[in-house]
C-alpha cells in the first residue's frame, strides 16, 4: 500500500491497524515502510482514512506475492484459492487426502502476526525435504514457488519478499512423524521468526487419534482445542478401498 | 489453509469459542454458494456471535445481502457459536439438512465430541495445534496473543489491541465497541467478540 502525501492530513487514523506495525509517523508525515509493507490490505480495505489518502499501487512481481500470500481474499494465480493454504484436512470426508496410518503436516511460517522473509520459508521447506516427505502438490501456493521439491528449494528471485506468512503442507507415514518433527524443530531455532506447528489425523475407527497420541508420548504439547471435521460431506473418495467412489 | 486453528487460551476462556465452517471442495464449486446460503440461514437461528464470506467481510463489516452476494465469489460461511448447546443443535439441523458440503469446527475437542454425539455424528479428521516454535520472544503477551490467535489469517494486530485498551481507560470507547473494532480486520468471520470482550476486561483489571 502506499499513502498518497498530497491527500494525507496525518491523522494517524490508520497507524494501529496494521498488522506489523509498518504505518510509521516521522514528525509531521504518515507513511508506509515499504520493507516491511506485506500489502495484507487491512489499511485499504476497512476504509479508515477519512481523505482516502491510502492507495493500492499495482503489484508486479514478486513484490505481488507479498499480497497472495497476506490478503486472505486475494486469490492465488497458482491454485485459484483464497487464502495461504489449501483445504487440507476441512474436506478430508469428501477428498480423502489422509487416510489412517499417515500424518499430515502444516507449518506456517511467520504465524501469528510476526511476518517472514520467503528466505525462511525456503529453509525451513528445505529441512523438511531432507527427511523425504509428499509435499502437497495441489493447492498449495508455497510448492508452486519450488524449484526443486527434492531439496526444497525456491526461485532466487522471490526469497526476500515479507509476506504475512506461508505455509508448507505435506504428509508421511506415521513412523516418520519424529523425524520431522526433530527436524522442524531444529529448523526452528535457525530462522528469525515464529513457525506454528500442526498434525492431520483421520480418526480410527474406534474413534482414536494415533497421531497425537503418539506425538504426546514424544513430548509435544498437543493442543487442548483442535480442529474437527465432522463427517459431513458426500465422499468422493472410498476409505475402504481407496480411490474414487 | 489452517485459519480456525492455533487459537490460544485456557481450557477456561476456550469452553465457549466454537469457529465453524461449511465450505465445499474444488469439485463441489458449481452448488455451493446455495448451500452455504442454506447455512447461513441455519445457523442466523443461534445468533452467532459473528459469521462472514472471506471474499467480502463479516457480520461488522457488511450486510447479509453483501455477504450472500460474496458468495458466489467464494462459497463458504465461516462463523462464531457461543454455546455447546446451540453447535449440538446447529449439527442436528445439517445432520438432517444433508447439504452434502464438509463442515468443520475448531474447539474444545472433549466438548465437541460430546456435541457430535448427542447429534449422532462421528468425528472423521482431526487438526491438532503442536504450537509456536522458533523466535518466540517476537511475540507479544499471552494475553494479547489470546486475542490475535482469533483471527488466524494475522490480520488483527498487536498494535490495534494496544490502541483500543488506551481508548477504553482514556472513557472514549467501551469494551463492547473495542471488541466490534478488532472484529472488523479478521475479514473471514472467525473473530469471536464475546470471548474478545471477556479477555479485554481481564487484562485491563491486571493494569
Amino acid at each position: 500500500m502506499i499513502i498518497n502525501q498530497e491527500k494525507c492530513t496525518s491523522c494517524e487514523t490508520c497507524v494501529p491497524y496494521c498488522p506489523l506495525g509498518a504505518i510509521e509517523v516521522k514528525g509531521d508525515m504518515v507513511d508506509i515502510n515499504q520493507e516491511e509493507c506485506v500489502e495484507c490490505g487491512v489499511c485499504y480495505r476497512l476504509d479508515l482514512c477519512p481523505s482516502e489518502a491510502i492507495e493500492p499501487p499495482e503489484l508486479k512481481w514478486p513484490r505481488v506475492l507479498r499480497s497472495h500470500y497476506s490478503d486472505p481474499s486475494a486469490r492465488h494465480p497458482d491454485t485459484q484459492i483464497m487464502g495461504r493454504g489449501t483445504m487440507e484436512m476441512k474436506t478430508n470426508d469428501v477428498s480423502g487426502r489422509f487416510c489412517q496410518g499417515e500424518v499430515g503436516f502444516g507449518v506456517e511460517v511467520g504465524r501469528p502476526n510476526t511476518g517472514t522473509r520467503l528466505r525462511d520459508v525456503e529453509k525451513v521447506g528445505m529441512a523438511i525435504a531432507k527427511v523425504g516427505v509428499q509435499w502437497e502438490t495441489e493447492g498449495n501456493p508455497t510448492y508452486y514457488l519450488m524449484t526443486d521439491p527434492a531439496s526444497g528449494k525456491m526461485r532466487d528471485d522471490v526469497l526476500e519478499e515479507k509476506v504475512l506468512s506461508a505455509i508448507h503442507e505435506f504428509k508421511t507415514p506415521l513412523k516418520k512423524l519424529k523425524d520431522v518433527l526433530e527436524a522442524i524443530e531444529k529448523v526452528s531455532k535457525e530462522v528469525d521468526t515464529v513457525l506454528s506447528v500442526c498434525i492431520i489425523t483421520k480418526l480410527e475407527e474406534d474413534g482414536s487419534i494415533p497421531n497425537a497420541e503418539k506425538a504426546r508420548e514424544l513430548g509435544y504439547n498437543v493442543a487442548i482445542n483442535p480442529k474437527v471435521n465432522v463427517g459431513l460431506g458426500r465422499p468422493l473418495f472410498d476409505f475402504e478401498k481407496g480411490g474414487n467412489v | 489453509m489452517t485459519h480456525s486453528l492455533h487459537r490460544q487460551g485456557s481450557k477456561e476462556n476456550l469452553q465457549d469459542d466454537f469457529a465453524l465452517m461449511c465450505i465445499p471442495t474444488l469439485a463441489t464449486f458449481n452448488e455451493a454458494p446455495q448451500k452455504a446460503a442454506r447455512f447461513l440461514e441455519i445457523i442466523k437461528k443461534y445468533c452467532p456471535d459473528n459469521y462472514g464470506v472471506i471474499s467480502r467481510g463479516n457480520k461488522y463489516t457488511h450486510d447479509d445481502v453483501a455477504l450472500i452476494e460474496a458468495l458466489n465469489i467464494s462459497p463458504a460461511i465461516f462463523c462464531v457459536i457461543n454455546r455447546k448447546d446451540d453447535l449440538t443443535s446447529i449439527f442436528r439441523e445439517l445432520k438432517e439438512d444433508d447439504l452434502g458440503l464438509s463442515v468443520v469446527v475448531n474447539g474444545i475437542y472433549e466438548i465437541i465430541e460430546e456435541c457430535c454425539q448427542q447429534a449422532g455424528l462421528q468425528p472423521h479428521t482431526v487438526n491438532h495445534s503442536l504450537g509456536v516454535w522458533g523466535s518466540t520472544d517476537k511475540l507479544p503477551s499471552k494475553e494479547t496473543l489470546e486475542i490475535i490467535t482469533m483471527c488466524g489469517h494475522g490480520q488483527v494486530g498487536t498494535n490495534l489491541v494496544y490502541h483500543l485498551l488506551e481508548e477504553i481507560k482514556k472513557g472514549k470507547i467501551s469494551v463492547r465497541e473495542a471488541a466490534e473494532t478488532l472484529a472488523k480486520p479478521c475479514i473471514c468471520g472467525f473473530f469471536n467478540t464475546k470471548r474478545t470482550e471477556s479477555l479485554l476486561k481481564q487484562i485491563l483489571k491486571s493494569t
